[in-house]
């Protein structure tokens, strides 16, 4: 199968994103006044849809990736994972502390946070190992 | 690990686009061999062997 190209693959990225963020403003407000539990449960989650759908899209581009990219794709990941769960494992124990009273709603930080440690992660591991700042093909 | 993979591709005339693609992976991944960052998989290093037509072991070499 052929290798996924970067510029393909920020092109659908971009547009799931413009997906995402139509449904945030757009659609996500209308869960308060929508009156079926089953209606309300559909607007609640649609936002991720075109998440899952990067998902899948990351997942793919990962198992078409030649080895060294796959190498970095799988240390990135383990750091931000490695991070993001001490991070909620803190903030879990604050919130049983009650030192934290937090809603839930933070949660919502927790994919965008796992994202971007990983793409940090990952342009650096590329400078470390091919020498360049490729913010885009990361 | 020290390795000829530069060497043996300019003897070819052949870009680190080229040859990454002859061998189905991407420029970076030849410029971090080359560069002695990365130390390719054993097929990967057999399969530089093979199209440049040498033994494994003229093509890398691991040191003390």
């Amino acid at each position: 199968m052929a290798r996924f190209s970067t510029r393909r693959f920020n092109a659908y990225v971009m547009a799931l994103m413009v997906v995402y963020i139509a449904l945030i403003f757009l659609v996500w407000p209308l869960v308060r006044d929508a009156h079926s539990v089953w209606w309300r449960i559909a607007l609640a989650v649609s936002p991720t849809v075109p998440v899952a759908c990067v998902v899948a899209l990351m997942a793919r581009r990962v198992m078409l990736a030649d080895e060294l990219e796959q190498r970095l794709h799988l240390i990135a990941l383990g750091v931000a994972t490695a991070l993001v769960g001490t991070a909620s494992l803190v903030a879990s124990f604050l919130a049983m502390g009650k030192v934290w009273r937090g809603d839930g709603s933070e949660l919502v930080w927790v994919f965008p946070a796992l994202c971007l440690i990983y793409g940090f992660t990952r342009l650096g591991l590329k400078r470390h190992f091919t020498g360049t700042w490729d913010w885009w093909g990361c | 690990m020290d390795n000829r993979v530069r060497e043996l591709r300019e003897k070819h005339g052949w870009s680190q686009g080229e040859l990454g693609e002859r061998l189905d992976v991407s420029r970076q991944t030849i410029n971090a061999i080359e560069t002695g960052k990365y130390d390719p998989s054993l097929p990967l290093a057999f399969k530089i062997a093979r199209l440049f037509g040498s033994r494994i072991e003229t093509l890398f070499d691991p040191g003390k």
